[in-house]
């Protein structure tokens, strides 16, 4: 038996008191040899005080600086039977364990009933800013602490306020997890597939949270790390797909396929262009398998004045494939024909999306738009007062926008997720409700073989292509 | 810094090397001094317009252009917009919204009439105003100048900084530094959040630092690459240096080998050493007592351990050529004398002494900590203004004392 001592420094637990055999019975602990101390990664926390239990050592605890919290709900919400079987299995799981819904199926709800379940300091993390808004503002309403309305503290987009419930961008966790990292006994990761970018992992490698849940609509990854989000977080302890949930939980929907011509003297550019970006290719040895071919690609580009030209004709081919003027046209047809719906318009980058948001006078959302405008326009949307908004991908992941119907992805990255991700934005159910995803793809160019290639997915069950 | 597109080096076998310029290359102070001169006249201009200029220049093909413009664009502030724009903006935007509910246009050229007809401007005139505080229109406010050297050594500081950014651990050898260099390197190791396993070379008066963050142990990702990063401008104000650090490059773990003779200008304000009069004034005060040991100004720095690093103020040397050294706390630095007591009860020996100042010692925190200090009550003293020689030399023989015992 010893007398152990633990604290929280930087992401980690030092522990004092331990000798050799000691430490080696416990886990993750390991001799610093740079502070002469036992150290342990925040993660460890659980496991370090059960095992402490278990051997009948002491343990003074001078890491943990999270509360026990009296939460309650200030409004009745009554769970949907897939919202209670999530958190039953999730409970089951020692509330450690990853939940995949989609969108629209109600992970936020999910969420809010752990956090009361819990009753702990809680820390939301987020990929986006308006995710963080709209976090707050459901956490505001359902929360109460001790009987009061529960403050919900922000970290990023410029606020600096923890709270005992506080909500975080993946960005601002990652600065502040070495100093805050034990002040949170639950820790949420929505959108839990960015988890396993190296630097993110970092936020739950030093938090000491026990307690922890991941949202995703989807936890498969391009690169098939998703074993890393079940290593930080707990198993995947529920899932259910789109097509398991349409008619009881989310909209029926549609998927077309608009293909459009390009004029004679974008083709032209087009092949010109892109002759001499796949030239430089051929040339150069380079075969796109995985994304370190692409960076390969960067990095010769930078090296000569070839390669120079050849970055430059690649991303004028993307840029003519996208923006070709026939999309605009169809696209105009399309806010014809469904004049009145609530619209949404993805672009893969900015400059399509302003120059959608000029051409046709409607509000662009980028992670350019201000706070206050940001708000403006979602609420506007959302009370039917803004019928078509343009946006590039600050909208593929988790806002709230039910009163979408109509989806217009005029270019994308070609991944399924982001697919999945843009379909899930207009699917959230209301009576009567059907929803269409049209993809305008310009003909003859690589965007054809992307959307070939996506159409392999189960969500596109039912499309078809409009002529 | 640099982003890594801009980045350049060569690898070979396992070893990667950062292409880096001559500061003294006539053509490419030309090139800076001629974008310095742009970017001077810049305040006021749109950025689209410096870039316009930018790109009007003779330099448009340069293969160091964007590098030495992005360094350039990180020494400018830009104007906040002031939101007429945006107020605009709302107006365009309800006026487009009502006019596509109420009417059907079957062309996106219908619907620009009707626009022009409604707001009474012309449709291109909107266009260009509707989204006009966008970054890329916002106007530069301030450029702060440097000259065309320092700008080619802030290329060659960026070009390495941006492969410590994707380190894992940095080895730093230093050589030949003086003590207040030495205490700036550590007091901004400390700034940055970066651990280091310290090893003093006795033989060769040289401090080898391995520099990690505390998960480091755990973890074997960049997670402070950053740190490392925003520390190296440090190493480069030492005197004398050796780098080694372990690069993740492409898939690959590459090591990056460097030393001072890559003659880089650090951009970092340098430290400069102080030595206060009254400090000297002590010295030649106790060491006109002529008594078992001679002062001198303090020329060592001690690693306790638990990353705590000591900067003695005064060394003394006896007759038989041992040292000790004295430590002065004022109330400036007093926070970190709970710390320093704490840890010198726990670490092996050292040859050091403490002196506390009255009004640091007498204070409700720091007393209890003093009265509860056993180290403290043999090798430590409190003091009036300044050490006085005799305070001084009874605390000598105390150490020399429980040393010996």
């Amino acid at each position: 038996m010893a007398n152990i001592t633990l604290e929280f420094d930087s992401g980690t637990l030092v522990l004092d008191g331990l000798s050799d055999p000691a430490a080696g019975q416990l886990p993750s602990v390991t001799w610093d040899q740079r502070t002469q101390q036992w150290r342990a990664p925040g993660r460890a926390y659980r496991h370090i005080v059960t095992r402490c239990k278990e051997l009948g050592h002491v343990l003074v605890d001078h890491a943990r600086a999270y509360e026990t919290l009296n939460l309650t709900l200030a409004e009745p919400i009554i769970p949907r039977e897939h919202q209670t079987h999530a958190l039953r299995e999730w409970s089951s799981a020692g509330k450690a364990g990853c939940v995949a819904l989609p969108t629209g199926a109600g992970k936020t709800i999910m969420a809010v009933l752990a956090i009361v379940m819990t009753g702990r300091s809680t820390l939301v993390v987020v990929p986006t800013i308006d995710l963080m808004q709209q976090w707050e503002q459901v956490l505001s309403k359902f929360l109460k602490d001790a009987g009061q309305p529960c403050k919900i503290g922000l970290l990023g987009g410029g606020a600096h306020d923890p709270q005992p419930i506080t909500v975080a961008t993946y960005d601002s966790a990652l600065i502040h997890i070495e100093r805050l990292g034990n002040k949170f006994g639950l820790l949420i990761f929505d959108e839990c597939h960015h988890l396993p970018a190296p630097q993110y992992q970092t936020i739950a490698i030093g938090s000491l949270a026990p307690f922890r849940l991941g949202l995703s609509a989807t936890m498969e990854r391009v690169d098939g790390r998703e074993s890393v989000i079940f290593d930080l977080v707990g198993p995947l302890v529920y899932e259910a797909q789109i097509h398991q949930m349409v008619a009881n939980v989310l909209a029926p929907y549609d998927v077309y396929s608009i293909q459009v011509p390009m004029s004679d003297e974008e083709k032209n550019a087009y092949q010109k262009a892109r002759s001499v970006y796949t030239d430089f290719l051929r040339r150069s040895g380079i075969r796109f398998n995985n994304g370190a071919d692409w960076m390969q690609f960067v990095r010769m580009a930078a090296r000569s004045a070839d390669g120079r030209e050849a970055m430059r004709a690649y991303r004028e081919q993307k840029h003519l494939a996208q923006a070709a003027s026939g999309k605009l046209h169809a696209t105009w047809d399309i806010l014809r024909r469904h004049r009145g719906e609530q619209m949404l318009i993805f672009t893969d980058d900015n400059a399509l999306a302003y120059r959608i948001g000029r051409e046709y006078f409607v509000p662009v959302l980028t992670h350019q738009t201000k706070v206050k405008e940001r708000k403006a326009f979602l609420d506007g949307f959302r009370r039917g007062e803004i019928s078509v908004l343009a946006t590039s991908r600050v909208l593929n992941e988790g806002v709230d926008v039910p009163e979408a119907s109509i989806g217009i992805v005029l270019s994308g990255s070609g991944t399924v997720r982001e697919h999945v991700q843009r379909l899930g934005r207009i699917l959230r159910a209301r009576p009567g409700k059907r929803a269409v995803l049209y993809e305008v793809i310009s003909q003859g160019t690589s965007e054809y073989f992307v959307n070939q290639r996506r159409r392999q997915h189960d969500a596109y069950q039912g499309s078809s292509t409009l002529p | 810094m640099l982003t890594k597109d801009l980045l350049r080096y060569r690898s070979r076998k396992d070893r990667i090397y950062p292409t880096l310029i001559k500061v003294d290359d006539p053509e490419l102070l030309a090139l800076a001094a001629g974008l310095i001169q742009t970017f001077k006249s810049a305040p006021g201009s749109r950025l689209t317009e410096l870039d316009d200029e930018i790109e009007s220049g003779p330099w448009l093909n340069h293969v160091l252009l964007p590098a030495f413009k992005k360094l350039l664009l990180d020494r400018c502030d830009e104007i906040e917009e002031d939101g007429v724009i945006a107020d605009r903006r709302t107006d365009l935007l309800q006026a487009a919204e009502k006019l596509r509910r109420d009417g059907d246009y079957p062309t996106l050229a219908d619907f620009h009439s009707a626009m022009r007809s409604h707001i009474g401007e012309d449709v291109a005139s909107m266009q260009e105003r509707l989204y006009a505080d966008l970054a890329e229109f916002r106007k530069i406010k301030t450029f702060e100048e440097l000259t065309p050297e320092a700008l080619l050594h802030r290329y060659n500081c960026a070009q390495i900084q941006g492969l410590l950014l994707v380190a894992q651990e940095v080895e730093v050898r230093i050589v030949d530094a003086n003590l207040a260099e030495k205490r700036n390197f550590f007091r901004c190791l400390k700034f940055q959040r970066l651990l280091s396993s310290t090893v003093i070379d006795e033989s060769a008066k040289d401090t080898v630092c391995k520099l990690s963050g505390p998960l480091k142990i755990f973890q074997n990702s960049q997670s402070y690459g950053m740190r490392l990063a925003q520390f190296f401008p440090y190493i480069l104000q030492m005197p004398k240096w050796q780098l080694s650090a372990e690069i993740k490059i492409g898939g690959k773990v590459l090591t990056l080998e460097l030393d001072h003779r890559v003659g880089i200008h650090s951009h970092y304000k340098k430290f400069t050493p102080f030595v206060p009069p009254e400090l000297t004034a002590f010295i030649s005060s106790f060491n006109e007592r002529q008594g078992p040991f001679s002062a001198t100004i303090g020329e060592e720095f001690l690693a306790l351990g638990q990353q705590s690093y000591c900067f003695p103020d005064v060394t003394f040397t006896g007759a038989d050529g041992g040292k000790v050294h004295l430590e002065i706390f004022h109330r400036w630095h007093a926070g970190q004398l709970a710390n320093r007591l704490k840890v010198l009860a726990t670490t092996s020996k050292q040859r050091l002494v403490i002196g506390v100042a009255q009004d640091v010692a007498s204070g409700k925190d720091t007393a209890p900590v003093l009265e509860g200090s056993a180290w403290f009550s043999v090798h430590g003293f409190i003091f009036k203004n300044l050490p006085t020689p005799k305070s001084v030399q009874q605390v000598l023989i105390r150490h020399a004392a429980a040393s010996a015992g």
